[in-house]
């Protein structure tokens, strides 16, 4: 329909406007489908979306067509008199529906968001503890789609409002969000769904903009039919560009290009510095190691430390786990999140990776105290991404709710600016003596701490092997080329002291100390361009080569950057002297895994092997770090993998069996500080699934069976119901249409109708129907109500044939007569039944 | 459609972010689709221009305060549908002078034929011109837009309001005249009624012999007839501006002065009496007069005396009669005006029986009115007209 748009002030003397009197706005059979199709299109595109976003693989696609029918039934009723009876009917069946399956929608409700937080656990640092479920998992797939079947009739309500309303802006800014969803958390569903997004955004803009002029009328038979062709122009463009681009491997061929990604990486270090503003105090790459050019470390304070005792140390900032050949990453978020159970439990029972060494340390001597060193630090120029731990920390961080510490590398603070004060006790240098520390934890084996700790650690040694050991294709076969296989002499991994000695005289030889070098092509595997082409390097150069090589051998290892605290520095202080950190102490390094010890620094650039204080090698551990050992921890390895449920992490958590279950007695409701457990991996694939969960009884599980069949009967009447409401609304309109015809202006016509029906009342009690002339119901009539009803239907048929047949017009007063006896003959026939008759006469056969 | 703009630029920027910041093929997807989309919509325009065709009713005619329909016609000819198109319209009332603009969208399917029922309503008469100045073609989003020029005209007839009038004629000397038909106390040569009878002198017209009463006298008698007196009247609707005129006449007293000749005019019809209408012709600025002898002649000059517009003149319509041949052919003159003009020069045509009716709608013009100047008031015209004397 056109629309006027008066441009200048209202003229009182010539007024114009458009009508609508005169025009048709009949919706057509090819309207109502084009409305259909798009609103289902709008409505599909969408939940489809939803459901792979969240990679439900238990949501039948069929189930969510339902949708596609609420969406038929609002446009078959729109504009209608009784469009929001029917709207109230499915919403008041819908919440019968709810309080009947409350069980299976409250917990098809939980499965989703516990599925929701699983997808988020896996691609963000974001860890959400799961709900309860409290239905046996055989039953978890009718309670998904239970309640995703009534969320789908809720958003196919919900569409089609949007649309009927000319709302559709909405629409597009939800395709927004679920876009902006993705940037920021990396979930991507599949290419096909962010497709149809596509379409469906476009879909609304244009909606938007045909119906926005004339958002108070509706819209009309040739907007929906023209918003069709647009959509159908939309979807073969898309289908042509997928072809094209897919068929051409134009995408592939073309990738980023280097502008592309630099500006992703400028937008994002500006970024990083906004939230964290480290600024320029070092050149140190956090990993980046395409950035790494002229090494630049300049004295301006990046940390100021106070201690107790002033103590030499490493202080931790990134550490990189993944190596990807052009950079170290930080720990992929699905492997943190499937082992979210492991450090959960670790952490209960006080094994925390970043306090190893010290727990270590104090191991065999429970009652000895050992002294503690108080650190507080003030970071003024570093990153406040990072919080900035020694090898040997002794407690847990101030104010730890801030910090993300599962991730058990490093620690990084979860304020949007970062953490800039912070404290902590850490032990006194444990590094230069971690050959004693090792040699007293061998000696002390069998003490019941040590054996604890033992176990526990056998989990966690499992977690570093599997993760730490890994490497890229090319670093791998330019390994093979260059390192002599005899040093593994059968074992999959060296020992600890030829490792360290191979991996130290191989940099001695290879890379020269340089601190300007040519940066490495982002296209090139970093390890193999440095020691092939560059052969020169400083910190990040020798760490990485060596953190790769150690992995070769089989040993974990990660590379990491943070700051020095000299023994130069310490010299001399005084208790509670503060320390000023620059960034020249700026530096990175190489940290192995020792089996039950744990993480150890090892320097290899040639100006920092005397910076800081050497290992004291007096107390080697001689003999136990042979390959016997090695293959010692392997084998335990490979036992803890081949039965990881059933043997270790359940004697591990024996003990904590019996405080699970008092604390689930304790709390159904499901408290989430209970949750976790290491036997519940396999439940339900959801890593986070609490030990709180509540089981069903052996009697329900029996049952489920007739669940199902309940279930599925209850689908079924409720979708008889549905018919039947549509039945109902088709019929009373026809019943109410015929009623009309009663008052009809031409008293003749009105007359015929009223006859008729009179007719249908009478066969309806039991009068037989007779053919030919309507004559021969006077005697049955006469027979059944009685003379006076008989005489008067002689009349009305009179008065009916002359209104048929007569080009008389019959007068208000004869309408009147026709219409009275109508009335008696009804009141008859409803008097003659009982109520359920009556019932079944309204709603069921539609007589009045 | 500025609206549909700024989304259209958010998605780009959005889809170029998505491209940048997610490392996923589909990013460049994204952006492709996003470019050609934009490409579609010019496309797009570019194939639906030219396709319209749009008709406007020539002319059709409504009274005062009516509901008028103007169906106009727009056929898309092309095979892309067209997801908006704006007329601008322009209604211009060329006898008031009252102009305002619409915009007019549309929505329309490949091939589709619509009428647009445009609803008019004038509280004024005159000819209502209604023309289409341009077309705005758009794209499928709002994105782009193209316009081009186009004249399609029609035209509307809003009829004035005619008023029922006692119309009195009035001698020369001022009295009312007893027979409004003709004057019979004079002899004369052609008139129609029989003033008296003579005996036959030679000169006499054998078509007056009078055969009844020479077959009675044996003589022959000729009729004497009486003396044939025509009333001429001429009404002149001044609707000149002075150049030294700094406002224009209000549109309410255009409309007044019309509706007031309208019915001065029907009422001499209905007296019996054919009559002129006059006025300044707009292009060539000469008297134009045009005879009315019934009431279809009257309905026939309606739509000119609609189409007159306002011209600006150094000289009053009266200035233009008197300087004209016509003005000893007049027993009458009404002159219709806005403004009081000078009637010194139509005094010295002794022959002529002047009235002039002076609209105006302000306050401070109220006078009082006289035999020769009536004023009245578009608001009062009605119940003016109806005790009026020419």
């Amino acid at each position: 329909m056109a629309i006027v748009k008066q441009t200048e002030e209202k003229n009182k003397n010539m007024q114009v406007s458009v009508t609508n009197e005169h025009v048709d706005e009949k919706v057509t059979y090819t309207a109502f489908l084009s409305e259909l199709f798009i609103i289902s299109f709008l409505y599909l595109s969408i939940i489809l979306t939803l459901v792979h976003f969240l990679k439900f693989e238990h949501v039948s696609i069929y189930l969510l067509l339902i949708g596609v029918l609420i969406i038929g039934l609002q446009l078959y009723i729109k504009n209608r008199w009784h469009q929001s009876y029917v709207i109230y009917g499915i919403f008041t069946l819908q919440l019968i529906s709810i309080i009947l399956f409350q069980k299976y929608m409250i917990n098809g409700l939980f499965l989703t968001f516990n599925q929701f937080f699983e997808v988020l656990g896996r691609h963000t640092s974001i860890f959400i503890d799961a709900y309860d479920i409290a239905i046996n998992p055989s039953l978890h797939f009718i309670a998904i789609n239970v309640f995703w079947v009534h969320l789908s009739i809720l958003f196919a309500l919900f569409i089609t409002f949007l649309v009927q309303k000319r709302w559709s802006l909405i629409i597009f800014f939800i395709v927004i969000s679920l876009y902006v969803f993705q940037m920021m958390t990396g979930i991507l569903p599949n290419r096909y769904d962010n497709a149809l997004l596509f379409i469906v955004m476009i879909i609304s803009l244009h909606h938007f903009f045909i119906s926005r002029s004339s958002r108070n009328e509706s819209l009309s038979k040739s907007h929906s039919e023209l918003t069709f062709i647009v959509m159908m122009i939309v979807i073969v463009m898309t289908l042509l560009t997928g072809l094209l681009t897919s068929s051409t491997q134009f995408i592939e061929n073309i990738g980023k290009p280097d502008f592309v990604s630099n500006i992703k990486e400028s937008v994002t270090n500006t970024y990083d510095n906004i939230r964290y503003g480290k600024g320029d105090i070092d050149s140190l790459p956090e990993g980046d190691l395409a950035k790494l050019g002229r090494l630049q470390l300049i004295e301006e304070e990046a940390l100021e430390v106070v201690m107790t005792e002033p103590e030499s140390y490493y202080l931790r900032g990134f550490v990189g786990a993944q190596y990807s050949g052009s950079e170290w990453l930080e720990l992929d978020y699905t492997h943190m999140y499937d082992s979210y159970n492991l450090f959960y439990w670790l952490e209960r029972e006080e094994f925390i990776p970043l306090q190893q060494l010290s727990i270590v340390n104090e191991l065999g001597s429970p009652n000895e105290e050992y002294p503690k060193n108080d650190i507080v630090i003030n970071n003024i120029g570093a990153s406040s991404k990072y919080i900035f731990l020694p090898y040997e920390l002794n407690s847990n961080v101030a104010s730890q709710d801030e910090f993300n510490y599962f991730q058990e590398y490093h620690m990084l603070s979860d304020k949007f600016s970062g953490h800039r004060n912070y404290s902590y006790s850490a032990s006194y240098n444990l590094v230069k003596y971690y050959p004693r520390i090792t040699n007293r934890l061998y000696e002390s084996r069998d003490d019941e701490d040590v054996t604890q700790y033992s176990e526990l650690e056998s989990h966690y040694n499992q977690f570093v092997y599997e993760h730490y050991t890994e490497l890229t294709e090319d670093a791998t076969s330019f390994f093979d080329s260059y390192i002599d296989q005899t040093v593994f002499a059968g074992e999959k991994r060296v020992t600890y002291e030829d490792a360290i000695e191979l991996v130290g005289e191989y940099l001695e030889h290879i890379l020269s100390y340089e601190e300007e070098v040519e940066q490495v092509p982002s296209n090139k595997d970093f390890v193999t361009y440095v020691v092939e082409d560059i052969q020169a390097g400083y910190a990040p150069h020798y760490a990485t080569v060596a953190t790769t090589m150690f992995r070769y051998l089989g040993i974990p290892s990660r590379y990491v950057e943070g700051y020095l605290i000299t023994p130069e520095m310490v010299k001399d202080q005084e208790q509670y002297a503060r320390i000023s950190v620059t960034g020249e102490e700026a530096h990175a390094w190489t940290e192995i895994y020792i089996d039950e010890v744990g993480w150890i620094p090892l320097e290899f650039t040639p100006a920092y092997t005397d910076v800081m204080e050497p290992t004291d090698m007096s107390e080697y551990p001689k003999g136990k770090w042979s390959n016997d050992e090695a293959s010692q921890s392997i084998k335990d390895e490979e036992e803890t993998e081949e039965d990881v449920e059933d043997d270790a992490n359940v004697s591990s958590i024996e003990e904590d069996e019996e405080e699970q279950e008092q604390l689930n007695e304790e709390d159904n409701s499901g408290d989430n500080d209970d949750e976790g457990n290491l036997d519940e991996n396999d439940d339900g694939g959801s890593g986070t699934s609490g030990g709180g969960s509540i089981t069903e009884d052996p009697e329900d599980e029996q049952s489920t069976l007739w669940k199902v069949i309940l279930l599925i009967l209850l689908i079924v009447i409720l979708l008889l119901l549905l018919i039947y409401l549509i039945y109902l609304i088709k019929k009373r309109l026809e019943l109410r249409k015929l009623k009309q015809s009663f008052y009809d202006e031409n008293i003749n016509n009105a007359i015929i109708k009223l006859f008729s029906y009179t007719l249908l009342l009478f066969q309806y009690d039991g009068i037989k129907e007779r053919k030919g002339s309507t004559h021969k119901y006077v005697k049955d009539i006469r027979q059944k109500y009685g003379n006076e009803y008989g005489n008067e239907f002689k009349e009305i048929i009179n008065l009916a044939q002359v209104a048929a047949y007569s080009d008389r017009e019959l007068l208000t007063e004869e309408h009147e007569r026709v219409l009275a006896y109508n009335k008696a003959v009804l009141n008859q026939v409803k008097q003659s039944r009982n109520i359920f008759q009556k019932v079944k006469m309204r709603l069921w056969d539609f007589i009045y | 459609m500025l609206l549909s703009r700024v989304l259209y630029s958010i998605w780009i920027m959005f889809s170029l972010c998505f491209y940048i910041f997610i490392d996923d093929e589909f990013g460049l997807v994204l952006l492709i689709l996003t470019f050609i989309s934009l490409i579609l919509l010019v496309v797009n325009i570019f194939m639906t221009k030219d396709k319209l065709n749009i008709t406007v009713p020539s002319s059709d005619t409504i009274h005062k305060k009516e509901n008028g329909i103007v169906n106009i016609t727009i056929l898309n000819e092309g095979y892309l549908p067209i997801s908006k198109v704006k007329l601008s319209l322009e209604i211009y009332n060329r006898l008031t002078g009252e102009q305002i603009e619409r915009s007019v969208y549309v929505t329309l399917n490949a091939k589709e034929e619509k009428v647009i029922p445009l609803q008019l309503q004038s509280n004024l008469c005159g000819a209502v011109e209604l023309s289409i100045n341009s077309i705005t073609y758009y794209d499928f989003l709002g994105v782009f837009s193209k316009r081009y020029s186009y004249e399609e005209k029609g035209q509307l007839y809003i009829l004035p309001n005619i008023y029922e009038t006692a119309l009195q004629l009035t001698e020369k000397d001022g009295s009312i005249a007893e027979d409004l038909l003709f004057q019979v106390n004079k002899k004369g040569e052609n008139g129609l009624e029989i003033f008296g009878v003579k005996e036959y002198s030679p000169g006499d017209n054998v078509k007056n012999i009078h055969w009844n009463l020479t077959s009675k006298f044996n003589e022959l008698i000729v009729k004497e007839l009486t003396e044939e007196v025509t009333y001429k009247f001429l009404l002149l609707i001044d609707l000149t501006l002075r150049v030294d005129q700094k406002e224009k006449v209000e549109p309410i007293v255009t409309d007044a002065m019309i509706e007031a000749t309208v019915s001065v005019s029907k009422s001499i019809l209905v007296k019996g009496f054919s009559h002129t209408i006059g006025w300044l012709d707009p292009k060539d600025k000469i008297l134009h007069l045009e005879m009315i002898n019934n009431e279809d002649d009257l309905n026939r000059l309606m739509r000119k005396i609609l189409n007159l517009t306002q011209v600006t003149s150094e000289n009053s319509l009266l200035d233009y009669f008197l300087s004209s041949k016509y003005v000893h052919e007049y027993s009458n003159l009404v002159y219709v005006s806005s403004e009081n003009v000078a009637l010194k020069g139509v005094s010295l045509q002794s022959d002529l029986l002047v009235k002039h009716l002076i609209c105006s709608n302000k306050e401070s013009d109220k006078h009082v009115s006289t035999e020769e100047v009536i004023h009245f008031n578009p608001v009062d015209i009605e119940e003016q007209l109806r005790i009026l004397s020419i």
